[in-house]
């Protein structure tokens, strides 16, 4: 037996101390009492726990949870740290992905690769400098999360940088946002580079930050400081 | 305090005893009700497999093995384990 599971077994009661493969019905039956006595959980695979349990440890957690009243919205960014935490694992990290999609639709998907690839932190850290009060930061990252599709553009190399700043001057002349956010990765920079100079010279009562490390560009658009939280 | 026990590796007939002690059953891949109702993940919404089930306290919860289902659980269940 592995020695994960066999560190497992020897607190659970008096007498069962052998291993799940030896486990009789009497040693069963005294599980299942103190089972229904709530002093056992009957897990399959441990690193699955652990893989959620760790994420609730991380400093991408602590930081954003604060923000989150939302129930549906605090798994999405639960899931998306663990999304992160399987990127070197396909396989599962596309059976999560699909699990999202079922339960939450493309939506909750997309809210869940913003926390994935480190936007939500990186936003949450600057809104959290101009806000003037915590519920102005829940107000503003629970609205930008809710509303993904239309505050977060995933920039591809192939886009043209004149169109997708056309599409982001339509989005903030109908919606008025708090902030729009450009995310680029790898051979995507270049084309969100060539956004941000366009909308340098065209925005009005929007201002652009970016940060850029690795291999990803971000840039945020926030309303004028002056309008921004009014 | 509660404690985990991993059943990965207990035989498929230690887990249906299992089950069934708890009050419930298999159809031999599927967990079911006493009735032969398969159980269903309740945040996912699709059956739970013998060999891919969690047994959590709380009315009996029981769930399948992966991060949504972990993560919903305990937010509903902050202090389970």
């Amino acid at each position: 037996m592995h020695s994960k599971e066999q560190s497992l077994i020897p607190n659970v009661a008096e007498g069962v101390t052998k291993g799940v493969l030896s486990w009789g019905k009497e040693e069963i039956k005294t599980l299942a009492k103190n089972f229904l006595d709530k002093k056992l959980i009957f897990i399959n695979n441990k690193e699955t726990i652990d893989l959620v349990k760790e994420q609730l440890k991380s400093g991408d957690w602590s930081l954003c949870k604060q923000y989150l009243k939302d129930k549906n919205l605090k798994i999405l960014v639960q899931l998306g740290l663990t999304l992160r935490k399987l990127e070197s694992k396909p396989e599962q990290l596309q059976d999560l992905k699909n699990k999202i999609v079922n339960k939450y639709g493309a939506k909750g998907v997309h809210v869940a690769e913003v926390v994935q690839n480190g936007i939500l932190t990186e936003f949450v850290g600057s809104i959290a400098s101009k806000a003037h009060s915590e519920h102005q930061i829940i107000e503003s990252v629970e609205n930008i999360l809710l509303n993904v599709d239309k505050f977060f553009l995933f920039i591809k190399s192939t886009d043209s940088p004149e169109k997708k700043v056309q599409e982001i001057n339509i989005k903030l002349q109908a919606n008025n946002p708090d902030a729009i956010i450009l995310f680029s990765y790898k051979s995507a920079i270049e084309t969100c580079k060539q956004i941000k100079i366009l909308l340098e010279s065209d925005l009005k009562n929007y201002y652009l930050e970016s940060k850029e490390e690795k291999d990803k560009y971000l840039v945020f658009i926030f309303r004028e400081s002056a309008d921004l939280f009014e | 305090m509660v404690e985990l026990i991993s059943i990965k590796n207990l035989s498929t007939e230690g887990k249906l005893f299992l089950l069934k002690e708890l009050g419930y059953d298999s159809d031999g891949t599927f967990v079911t009700d006493k009735g032969g109702i398969k159980v269903c993940d309740r945040y996912i919404d699709e059956p739970v497999k013998i060999n891919n089930m969690l047994i959590f306290p709380g009315s009996t919860i029981i769930l399948d093995d992966n991060p949504l289902s972990i993560a919903s659980y305990l937010e509903e269940f902050p202090d389970a384990f």
